[in-house]
């Protein structure tokens, strides 16, 4: 045997072994296996990553103290006028003088905290209300039933009210800080959560691996935490990313009707756009920073979640 | 005594009777074998004994005698019945809530007590340790996010108390037990991981955890290919004989009926139509219907051009069927007295419901 056939053949079987390591592992890395060829996955990894670490390093990586307003050297406000990009100032200076690149920088920390926060909340709180709900009507007998049927329609009339206007009546009830922010927008993400759990728990509770448990006598809870929670979760897992980028949108949203952080000197980037609004005609530029920053990063995290439904999605599992 | 005897068994949703009076029993060590194309309630009689099907709210019983889900599993009149039946359709709901429940009475005493009248939580204890099943499809009766040996450590903690290292240990020994070759690694994977032949060992496994005595097998070739068909049948058997466990062989292949069971059960539109033993059978099957099934299959020693002879009509025809017997409509010989009325089941070693029996055999 020539020894170019022997390396094609070691090349074959490497192959097959390679591919026979595809098949091995656990569900969330055969779904990250697949995740890593995804070309929108990627993007998005990329970007949600970039953001994290900006937003983690924050302070450490800013160039200028982002609240230090080096204002009264020059006379701008009169002419409306802010210094654009520059080399001192890569994004220029805004109204009060602060570095725009510095407050960029530091403010993802607080997006990133107002989005995954809120994120959390309607997680948590949507998760309980839709699984108990679901539990009880599967398992609960007739009693459950009833109670799923209050629930699911209270979270039915919670579904009707505009997300931003829940959002706002509970940041109005709190009053303007960074925590009512998280909350109200937490809150307003419940209803999804509940409904998109409780949907994914009915489906697999008709299937047969879980009428396989009972006939092995398996009690309710059991099922219920073990077998049908867990297959129930990736949906959910996916609309949290989805959410999260909804999140950070109304975060700024909140904060630019003054319902965010009160401290005008802490960056925000929906603060930051709301400030921008009145020398919009003179400093379009201090809007675009905050608003091109809120869209890309949305836009990531809708990538990322996109590209893990798919990755997550069964059908595309058993292909392979 | 017999370790199972199901009495009069009735299963009825809302107003369709899916099983009607049905009796048999299962002694210790044997293997019983329930049989009848889809929607004949061969199902749903195994679900009721395991008491598995959802709850249901009372609701006044009808008399058509057709179980609910044989007009939308209909095979295509003329197709060979017996073998070519398709997957047996559990009713929607599987063992609990939501939707129509099913009303079951009669009497399906195990070991001198009646799992029918069993409290919910004592019907539970009993599940999995006394009786387990096996069910059709192994892909989809295994829980796809869950490794296999969490699924068989699950049952072993819950009826026999074993925790950690003894659990995993008695779990890869079950494994080797059904034939499984490596069994530590494969208790660490997950059922997609594994082949259909040995998704179906693994749940064999499970069932067989806890030693049960009464294992009740629902089609569960019916998903695989031929030769693992015959491993996994040889195993059950194998189970059977070593075990003394009784098995419960719910299917529509006469085959395995054959190769398998000790005694057999033919039923038709919820009815037993047919009742003896194995031999017995093939060699002098009484009423119409089991001839038919018989007549249905391919068998080697025949010309090739030879059709095969196929029951008339489908259960759907029996639907609108109000008196006498079920079968009447679908059979060549009825006469008057078929459609007079119902015909009782006669005789005790070979039982059959036909009044034209003396003139079939």
């Amino acid at each position: 045997m020539t020894i170019a056939r022997i390396e094609k053949l070691d090349r074959l079987i490497e192959a097959s072994v390679s591919a026979r390591e595809a098949q091995t592992g656990s569900l969330l890395r055969q779904s990250f296996r697949r995740l890593k060829r995804s070309p929108m996955a990627v993007t998005g990894g990329v970007i949600v990553g970039l953001f994290v670490v900006v937003a983690v390093l924050g302070p450490l990586i800013a160039p200028y103290d982002p609240t230090a307003q080096t204002w009264g050297k020059e006379v701008f406000l009169n002419r409306n006028i802010f210094p654009g990009p520059r080399a001192e100032n890569w994004f220029g200076l805004d109204h009060l003088g602060r570095d725009m690149f510095s407050r960029m920088i530091v403010g993802a920390r607080q997006t990133l905290l107002v989005g995954v926060v809120a994120t959390l909340i309607g997680f948590v709180a949507g998760a309980a209300i839709g699984g108990v709900a679901a539990a009880a009507g599967t398992f609960g007998g007739r009693w459950g039933e009833r109670v799923e049927a209050v629930i699911m329609r209270t979270v039915d009339v919670a579904l009707a009210i505009p997300m931003l206007l829940l959002a706002l009546s509970v940041a109005a009830l709190l009053g303007p800080s960074l925590s009512t922010v998280m909350i109200a927008v937490g809150v307003a993400q419940i209803p999804i959560f509940a409904r998109l759990l409780r949907g994914s728990m009915l489906a697999q509770a008709h299937s047969d691996y879980v009428l396989a448990a009972i006939s092995l006598g398996v009690p309710k809870g059991r099922i219920v935490v073990s077998h049908i929670l867990p297959n129930s979760l990736g949906p959910v897992i996916v609309q949290a990313t989805l959410v999260l980028a909804t999140a950070i949108i109304e975060a700024a949203a909140l904060s630019y009707l003054g319902l965010g952080n009160p401290d005008p000197g802490s960056p925000e980037w929906g603060t930051m756009l709301a400030d921008a609004q009145r020398f919009l005609s003179g400093a379009p530029q201090l809007a675009i920073y905050p608003a091109v920053g809120i869209i890309v990063t949305a836009l990531g995290f809708t990538l990322l979640g996109e590209a893990m439904r798919e990755s997550l999605d069964p059908r595309l599992r058993r292909q392979e | 005594m017999a370790l199972l005897e199901v009495e009069d068994l009735r299963v009825a949703f809302g107003t369709s009777t899916a099983v009607d009076g049905v009796s048999f029993s299962v002694e210790e060590g044997k293997i019983v074998g329930l049989v009848g194309e889809s929607g004949c309630g061969k199902s749903v009689t195994s679900l009721a004994v395991m008491g598995l099907l959802p709850k249901g709210r009372g609701a006044k019983r009808g008399r058509a005698p057709q179980p609910v889900q044989a007009a939308a599993e209909e095979p295509a009149p003329g197709a060979v019945k017996a073998t070519a039946a398709a997957p047996q359709a559990v009713p929607a709901g599987g063992g609990h809530g939501r939707g129509g429940g099913a009303d079951v009475s009669g009497r399906a005493v195990f070991d001198g007590t009646d799992l029918l009248a069993l409290a919910p939580a004592a019907m539970r204890r009993r599940r999995g340790k006394d009786l387990a099943m096996v069910f059709q499809d192994p892909l989809s009766s295994l829980n796809p996010v869950v490794p296999v040996g969490r699924q068989i450590t699950e049952v072993l903690e819950r009826h026999r108390g074993l925790k950690g290292a003894k659990a995993s240990q008695e779990a890869a020994s079950l494994l080797d037990r059904v034939g499984i070759p490596d069994p530590t690694r494969r208790l660490k994977e997950y059922p997609h991981q594994l082949s259909g032949g040995m998704r179906q060992r693994v749940l064999i496994a499970i069932a067989v955890a806890c030693a049960p005595r009464l294992l009740i097998a629902d089609e569960p070739t019916t998903a695989l290919d031929v030769t693992i068909q015959a491993q996994i049948l040889e195993l059950l058997k194998d189970l059977v004989d070593h075990e003394g466990t009784a098995l419960l062989m719910i299917t529509h292949d006469l085959g395995v009926v054959a190769g398998m069971c000790d005694e057999v059960n033919v039923l038709y539109s919820g009815r037993v139509v047919e009742s003896a033993p194995v031999r017995e059978l093939f060699a002098r099957p009484t009423h119409p219907y089991t001839v038919g099934l018989l007549g249905s299959i391919p068998k080697l020693d025949l010309p090739i051009h030879e059709p095969l002879t196929p029951i008339r009509g489908s259960i759907a025809d029996v639907i609108r069927w109000k008196d006498g017997c079920a079968f009447a409509p679908r059979c060549d010989r009825v006469a008057e007295a078929c459609v007079a009325g119902e015909p009782p089941l006669v005789g005790s070693l070979h039982a059959h419901r036909c009044v034209l029996a003396e003139e079939v055999a």
